[in-house]
């Protein structure tokens, strides 16, 4: 079967080849035949990726431990889903998923788009090619799931704590998220290539960036709770480089999908959109180069390997693409309008990329800073989490004030009195919200207290536009699904607003306290009264060894919790189970971590209280429902779709 | 709509907010929130100070982080036979990873050739990683 593996990457590696090069020569000549030809491999690129996608698949789940890839990520005990799982858990197979969603992203926008845009798609088909290229020569040539060896009689298993279904989710999330990135890349760099440089792309790619940054911001929250619910120190976040390896181009993704509505609506920024575009592809697969290079230090375990190298070449050569792109065109980019007023829309929606890209350039920079330093200084630094801190209150706040401003303003200009008449009820709304926090005792924290007055500005926004336009329309549910972008738009404001509302009070309002009880004792921490009553041995458990330490809880919250450390039979490392009580009531979590001494009865609790962290949790759920909200397919914005594209296609 | 007339006053603003940014992150960097990573056998070299060092925990491990005297190890070069640094950590329980043989990160104090640590990072397994190649 390995064979038939390897033979199906060699297929798609010479497809993707000939999707390239017979893909510039026809499009660049005019020729239509050849054109056709080249769109037609690429389509057969993802068929032979599914034939090799499919054996892994199948190696995996009859345990062919034949397979080198089988028998390093998954043993005859792994359940069937974990074993699944495995196919992009390790780097080989990781790659081929890569390969797998470009190609059949590719093929979607391809065939959706084909009639349309057959100008612009006769050039994205040797873009996706060029990429496809890379990562089929990766898999082919460097980083093969189907090496072969004389199968063992079981394989290594999979790390206890990776089997989750958070870590069968985050993964396939993140990389539907990166790969996602690629497309309305590849549809920029054929506006530029064609010389068609005018808003179709944009128009044609939206929903594939709304839905490349859905995964990817979803992907993020699904890693954030893992980390807090498995890993067992309390957090959700740590600044990591492989963790910003993700925020960077999220947050590159998300100014683009605000100023992509300044050029829709007005002709400006077309070059600032390709820049975006262009730095949200080249920071996805810089995250991999990150990843798998081992250039910086990260807490994260990936095994360092040769493709590093690689993936910096591809980055490299990408983004001189991409520069070289933009400035041949440059002559084609410039704007249709200028910007009027530095009181208008377009003017906060620029504030907003300035201060997204800001951020973004903070954490790359924060990321870099050790091989700078190195380079520099001959010593690496590492920038620790007061940085990333300071530069998420300095950019995140003004953002957030931001999100509330910028929808109500005008376009073209607006005046302070017109602004200020507009934005009165919000303004009263976070007033009362600030004086209520500082009399109940917010005003600890100052950047606590900004965070809560800016999100209660913000929801008072969205509440007066919601209420305006139901006013109009008559109906809540006519208003949304009436322009479903817009309101969408809104829905994700929202969990943006509870996001930050929930990192604002499971921060800057934690309490924490490390107690230390023998069995009988007790303590108080924030309203929570703990009873130490003693260990409790894991018993006739073949497959794991521990104890925890059983704690009853009264006060706020009474019952039971469990908290200890579990040693996993055959994998001679310990997990430490938390034990956490989510209170709904106070939207607060209770959070203990064990600390067992060696030769004493005595317990090292260390105890946090979090309020509104939940809200993060609950911010992915609103987060996707605005996102889809937005996706969702609209009889009426496709008849004018239809119209807008039909004259220029024509 | 107005027509465009070319007016560079956009771009100035953006390259001064860039540059004013620029400047700001590389001030803030370089004047001392960061902490030189270092390896034991890079030590010798180091001034005292905050450092963060990396590198493979070596055995015995005695003691306490929750005890005056404090949890007491090791820790030399990852995958070599170097010097072995000696490490007194007080503070939060170490991860349930930690262990002899386990690439870490401990942040804290050097001085007198020792570390006065208060913080250890352990490897997090975020990849599927095979027992028989552990690399936490």
């Amino acid at each position: 079967m390995a064979e038939l593996g390897r033979a199906a990457l060699v297929v798609s590696f010479g497809l993707a080849v000939y999707a390239l090069l017979a893909g510039v020569y026809s499009a660049h000549h005019g020729r239509r035949r050849l054109s056709d030809s080249a769109r037609n491999a690429l389509l057969a690129c993802f068929a032979s990726t599914v034939v090799a996608s499919a054996t892994l698949v199948q190696a995996l789940v009859r345990h062919d431990f034949s397979f080198v890839y089988v028998a390093s990520h998954t043993n005859r005990t792994l359940p069937t889903v974990y074993a699944l799982s495995a196919f992009w858990g390790g780097q080989e197979g990781s790659l081929l998923m890569w390969l797998l969603i470009l190609t059949g992203y590719a093929t979607l926008a391809i065939l959706l788009n084909r009639k349309l845009l057959r100008d612009l798609v006769a050039w994205v088909v040797p873009v996706i090619g060029g990429i496809a290229t890379f990562f089929s020569f990766v898999l082919v040539f460097v980083a093969s799931p189907f090496d072969t060896q004389t199968a063992p009689l079981d394989g290594a298993g999979l790390t206890p704590s990776l089997q989750n279904p958070y870590m069968v989710a985050h993964p396939p999330m993140l990389y539907l998220g990166y790969v996602g990135l690629s497309i309305p890349f590849a549809f920029a760099s054929a506006a530029m290539l064609s010389g068609r440089t005018d808003e179709r792309w944009i128009v044609v790619t939206r929903r594939w960036t709304i839905a490349a940054w859905t995964f990817l911001g979803f992907g993020q929250l699904l890693g954030a709770h893992w980390a807090y619910v498995e890993v067992g120190w309390g957090g959700y976040y740590a600044w990591d480089p492989v963790e910003n390896a993700a925020l960077m181009p999220w947050l590159a993704a998300t100014a683009f999908l605000h100023s992509v509505m300044i050029q829709e609506r007005k002709g400006m920024l077309k070059v600032w959109n390709m820049i975006l575009v262009a730095l949200a592809f080249e920071l996805s697969v810089f995250g991999t180069f990150l990843t798998r290079s081992g250039v910086v230090n990260s807490i994260h375990s990936f095994a360092k390997s040769s493709i590093g190298g690689w993936f910096l070449a591809f980055v490299v050569i990408s983004s001189v693409f991409a520069v070289s792109l933009i400035l041949w065109r440059l002559p084609l980019l410039k704007a249709k309008t200028k910007l009027e007023s530095a009181l208008s829309r377009e003017a906060a929606f620029l504030y907003n990329n300035l201060l997204l890209v800001a951020l973004c350039l903070a954490v790359l920079w924060g990321v870099l800073f050790p091989i700078v330093t190195q380079l520099v200084k001959g010593e690496s630094r590492t920038m620790g989490r007061p940085y990333y801190d300071f530069f998420l209150r300095a950019f995140g706040l003004p953002l957030l004030l931001l999100m509330g401003i910028g929808p109500l303003i005008a376009w073209r200009k607006t005046s302070v009195r017109s602004l200020m008449r507009t934005l009165a009820w919000p303004i009263v709304a976070s007033a009362v919200a600030g004086v209520i926090l500082v009399f109940i005792g917010a005003g600890s924290s100052s950047p606590g207290l900004i965070a809560y007055t800016f999100s209660a500005f913000v929801l008072g926004t969205i509440g007066v536009e919601l209420v305006k336009g139901t006013r109009a329309t008559g109906s809540l549910f006519l208003l949304i699904s009436r322009n479903r972008r817009r309101y969408g738009g809104y829905i994700v404001h929202a969990a943006v607003v509870l996001f930050a509302i929930g990192i604002a009070g499971s921060s800057a309002y934690q309490t924490t306290r490390e107690i230390h009880l023998r069995p009988g004792q007790t303590a108080e921490v924030a309203g929570y009264r703990l009873a130490y009553q003693g260990l409790d041995p894991i018993r006739n458990d073949p497959n794991r060894t521990g104890a925890y330490a059983v704690l009853d809880v009264s006060g706020r919250w009474h019952g039971t919790l469990r908290t200890g450390d579990v040693t996993y039979t055959g994998f001679q490392e310990t997990d430490r189970d938390v034990g956490i009580k989510t209170d709904w009531l106070r939207a607060q979590d209770l959070y203990v971590i064990a600390d067992f001494q060696k030769g004493t009865p005595v317990v090292f609790f260390k105890v946090l209280v979090k309020p509104l962290v939940n809200l993060i949790w609950i911010a992915g759920i609103v987060f996707v429902l605005g996102s889809l909200v937005a996706l969702w397919p609209d009889a009426r914005e496709q008849r004018r779709l239809a119209t807008r594209l039909a004259p220029a296609s024509a | 709509m107005a027509r465009s007339t070319r007016s560079p006053a956009r771009l100035i603003i953006a390259l001064a907010v860039a540059g004013v940014l620029a400047v700001f992150l590389i001030y803030t960097a370089l004047a001392g929130a960061s902490t030189p990573d270092v390896i034991p056998s890079a030590l010798v070299h180091q001034k005292p100070g905050r450092i963060a060092l990396v590198g493979t925990v070596v055995g015995p491990i005695t003691g306490g982080s929750h005890t005056a005297a404090g949890l007491r190890f090791g820790v030399r070069d990852i995958g070599k036979k170097g010097p072995v640094v000696k490490v007194v950590y007080h503070g939060d329980s170490p991860p349930p990873l930690f262990a002899v043989g386990r690439n870490v990160v401990v942040n804290g104090t050097y001085l007198g050739g020792r570390i006065q640590g208060n913080g250890i990072l352990t490897k997090c397994p975020s990849k599927y990683t095979a027992t028989t190649s552990k690399s936490y």
